[in-house]
């Protein structure tokens, strides 16, 4: 087998994926109680195309556990069963499960059993309110290997397996068949009869001709014997007969009902037959794990994010890309036509030429980011799944409104922001939404709700997550950041405006509390959030009034890979200042510039002091000197404002970012590199980083403290 | 370069039959394996990183990769720093927890290709700067090659803690 089994058990997990995906959110939007037989289906689909794949990769653990839970779908889809909220509970936890054991799979980690067993269980509890036939499928498990039937007079059973000649068409492989029937009884008799096979001449490559009879120990459940071919019932003959009595003669018997011709022939290659089957079965079977493992090695070296590593694109952005580059090489082909025989009158058109490869290229590397844009349904397609295990936990009814769900954000940042609006949502509801009875006290509808709303904005992307709770009470707020220590207890509630104090949520000292949900408590791990958004280049704002809810804002860079930048020269250096930070740059007028607790430089504009950071002595590129003329870039980062001291401004370019930890270490104050155009490196500065240091050192008392 | 890498033995163990690139530092000779050398470059000024130790002298652009660039004189404290025309930069790969660090070294110049042929490697003996890094000593012809480790040289969490 030449194929690649790996490259295809990955197609298997990402399909997998998306057909976990269709179950829960089919689970999520049925009503037990009017129940279209549509959606069962879809389901029980999802269900069977999971069982199936994993069967076909040898992950028995994953086909035999979705395999109860298709039972039990079966018999909701033949109205045997009804699904009451209950089951749908047990259902969603099944493809949990299911999500795990392919994590598992994927990571060659092993999957804690128990969750698995607990659900198993649950769906058995399900089908034996049915009748018995399905209890027994229910628990393959056992079924399969280990039952006896102590009632079962006959001796063995007698398997024709016919195949449809299209057989192979289907990707089903008879050989696994024989295999897996195989593995329940290791004493089986297979009988290959290959007398429809054509002429040489005739024979064609892709079509099955051959037919096999087993025969098996009569102590197998025949739901075991049916359960293997499952796979293939509409695309073979096939015939499960009991046989009683004397072995010898019932297989005569048969034999001769089924094949009279074959049997003279094929009773003298009945022993080498099998044994040449089974041991090539066995050989696959051996090789497949080991194969697995080996090459599942290397791929854990890139660690978890396993589903991370491939992205599906849009049929539309490729044939876009492709027309770019088109345009791409006629303007290429115009350039060189120019080239080769110039001339200064030809300047005109070298000009317009060079002007559209100006346009070819930003429209390139427009699309090709665009290629990395997935749109927020990715982030969003969880929440109502968490909102409604959120909800019935806490007793809340909760009414989730999602919007601008196509809204499109680079993966990196998609992926990294799912974290902290999960925290929100989880906050939101838990603190935020009061109770069905106190909403209705309070004139509300007894039903909350939490909107969730994804826009973009210039160039960045804004996230709301917005509930209509009970709001963040700000004096409440205050007395438990006093409590905590978040705020110095010499500052006055008075000196700060209601936004600053809602702010104080997501200062780290809120974080340590255990539950503060008496205050709306929102600031359990709100710094985390914050910090997190902050490391994307984003940044978050919350507002909130009392009866009414709280809104938090984040805004994001679209992507991470390229930023706007603000080219500046230090001592010589030239830096990156991301564009996003920059507030305004000044002259400086040294009437402005105070000195206040202990030699801090504070420059006076529009009666706000901002302190100055002189970039030379942070870097240690020497001595700054005199104020008086110089250039204050101010900057910008989670509502502090800083002012760079700098000697020279110089363009505003788009730049790469490259990242400096790759083959060095971070560096604290820089957030990465760029190649600029006469390709030098050039450092790009981490303003969030710059500020924090700052005021951590103003904090720790070590006036304008620099460290070298 | 070509018969070079034809020699190259086929296991990766350094013990034996090896090649080493060997260069000068403040008049001695030292040598690296030559499979670690990723390619040698001429000396260009990189840009500085604020607060990284004093030799690490900044990082360079390879072709789109940011390198940082440290000085081995600087680090073993044998001699000035000054750049003359001779002064090259090695970089050198080093693999660590699956994971690839390209850093380049500024030495004084680069010396010879030297195969261990059916010599021993001294263990390295005294104590100095450069004992750390060292995997032993090899006789070239009346000088002595210092045979340095790349992956402890490279080793980022012992460039950083002597900062």
């Amino acid at each position: 087998m030449a194929l690649d089994m790996n490259q295809l058990r990955k197609m298997f997990f990402e399909e997998c994926r998306e057909n976990l995906e269709v179950l829960e959110t089919e689970l999520l939007g049925i009503q037990p109680e009017n129940v279209d037989p549509e959606t069962i289906n879809t389901i029980f689909r999802a269900a069977h195309s999971i069982k199936g794949g994993a069967a076909t990769f040898n992950l028995l653990d994953i086909s035999e556990f979705t395999h109860a839970m298709e039972a039990y779908l079966d018999e909701v889809r033949n109205e045997k069963l009804s699904l009451t909220s209950h089951s749908v509970d047990v259902l969603l936890r099944g493809g949990d499960c299911i999500k795990e054991m392919l994590v598992g799979h994927e990571n060659d980690a092993p999957v804690d059993p128990e969750l698995r067993s607990t659900v198993t269980n649950e769906l058995k509890k399900l089908l034996e309110s049915d009748t018995d036939s399905s209890s027994t499928e229910s628990a393959p498990v056992e079924d399969s290997a280990t039952v006896v039937d102590q009632n079962a007079p006959r001796v063995g059973w007698h398997v024709n397996f016919l195949p449809h000649q299209d057989l192979f068409f289907s990707g089903n492989d008879p050989l696994r068949i024989i295999g897996e029937l195989l593995e329940i009884d290791a004493s089986a008799e297979v009988v290959c009869d290959s007398s429809k096979l054509p002429p040489l001449a005739g024979f064609e490559a892709e079509l099955c001709y051959l037919s096999w009879q087993v025969n098996l120990d009569g102590m197998i459940e025949e739901d075991a014997i049916k359960e293997i071919f499952e796979w293939v019932e509409d695309q073979c003959d096939l015939h499960i007969t009991p046989q009683y009595g004397d072995l010898e003669s019932a297989q005569t018997d048969t034999a001769t009902a089924a094949e009279p011709e074959a049997v003279v022939e094929k009773t003298v290659s009945t022993e080498p037959q099998p044994m040449a089957e089974s041991a090539s079965v066995t050989k696959v079977a051996e090789k497949t794990p080991e194969k697995a493992t080996a090459e599942d090695k290397p791929q854990r070296a890139a660690k978890a994010d396993s589903s991370v590593s491939s992205i599906r694109v849009d049929i539309d952005k490729v044939d876009n890309l492709i027309n770019l580059v088109g345009e791409l090489v006629i303007t290429q082909s115009m350039l060189t036509e120019i080239g080769n025989d110039f001339s200064n009158d030809k300047i005109g058109k070298l000009k317009s030429g060079l002007d559209q490869l100006l346009q070819n290229t930003k429209e390139l590397q427009e699309n090709v980011l665009n290629i990395r844009m997935l749109p927020m349904s990715f982030a969003f397609s969880r929440f109502p799944r968490l909102v409604r295990d959120l909800s019935s936990r806490l007793e809340k009814q909760v009414n989730l409104v999602i919007s601008g769900e196509h809204t499109e954000l680079d993966k990196t940042v998609l992926e990294r922001i799912v974290d902290p609006l999960v925290h929100l949502v989880r906050n939101g509801i838990d603190h935020g939404l009061e109770l069905p009875d106190v909403r209705t006290e309070s004139g509300k509808d007894p039903m909350g709700t939490i909107s969730l709303n994804a826009y973009h904005q210039g160039g960045a992307i804004v996230i709301e997550v917005k509930d209509d709770g009970a709001g963040i009470d700000c004096d409440r707020l205050w007395n438990k950041a006093m409590e905590k220590g978040v705020v110095s207890s010499d500052m006055r509630r008075e000196e700060m405006t209601d936004k600053q104090v809602l702010n104080l949520i997501f200062a780290p000292g809120f974080s340590t509390a255990n539950e503060v949900s008496d205050i709306s408590g929102r600031g359990v791990g709100m710094d985390v959030v914050r910090r997190n958004i902050e490391e994307l280049g984003g940044h978050i704002e919350v507002e909130s009034a009392v009866g009414v809810g709280s809104s938090f804002t984040i805004s994001l860079p679209l992507t991470l890979a390229i930023l706007d930048g603000q080219l500046v020269k230090v001592a010589g250096e030239v830096y990156v200042i991301p564009l996003i930070t920059i507030v305004e740059s000044i002259q400086i007028d040294t009437q402005c510039v105070k000195l206040a607790s202990g030699g801090i430089e504070l420059y006076r504009l529009r009666e706000e002091n901002i302190p100055i950071l002189r970039l030379h002595e942070e870097f240690g590129l020497g001595e700054s000197g005199s104020l008086d003329g110089r250039l204050l870039c101010l900057v910008e980062a989670a509502g502090n404002r800083i002012g760079l001291l700098l000697d020279e401004l110089l363009g505003q370019q788009q730049v790469v970012i490259k990242s400096l930890e790759s083959n060095y270490t971070k560096v604290s104050g820089i957030s990465g590199a760029t190649i600029l155009g006469d390709g030098s490196v050039s450092l790009i500065l981490d303003i969030q980083g710059l500020i924090t240091a700052f005021k951590r050192r103003q904090a720790d008392g070590s006036s304008g403290g620099i460290a070298a | 370069m070509s018969d070079v890498s034809e020699q190259l033995p086929v296991d990766s163990e350094i013990s034996e039959n090896a090649d080493f690139l060997s260069f000068c530092l403040a008049g001695e000779l030292y040598g690296v394996d030559i499979r670690d050398v990723e390619e040698i470059r001429v000396w260009e000024r990189p840009t500085p990183i604020p607060r990284s130790p004093m030799f690490i002298k900044g990082v360079i652009n390879l072709r789109g990769m940011i390198v940082p660039i440290m000085d081995l004189r600087l680090r073993f404290r044998v001699g000035e720093a000054d750049y003359l025309p001779t002064t090259v930069v090695l970089i050198l790969r080093s693999v660590a927890d699956d994971e690839e660090r390209l850093i380049g070294i500024v030495v004084d110049a680069v010396a010879d290709v030297i195969s261990q042929g059916e010599q021993t490697l001294t263990p390295a003996i005294g104590e100095s700067t450069v004992t750390p890094f060292v995997t032993g000593l090899l006789n070239v012809g009346e000088q002595v090659l210092t045979l340095l480790n790349t992956e402890e040289l490279l080793n980022i969490d012992t460039i950083l803690s002597e900062g």
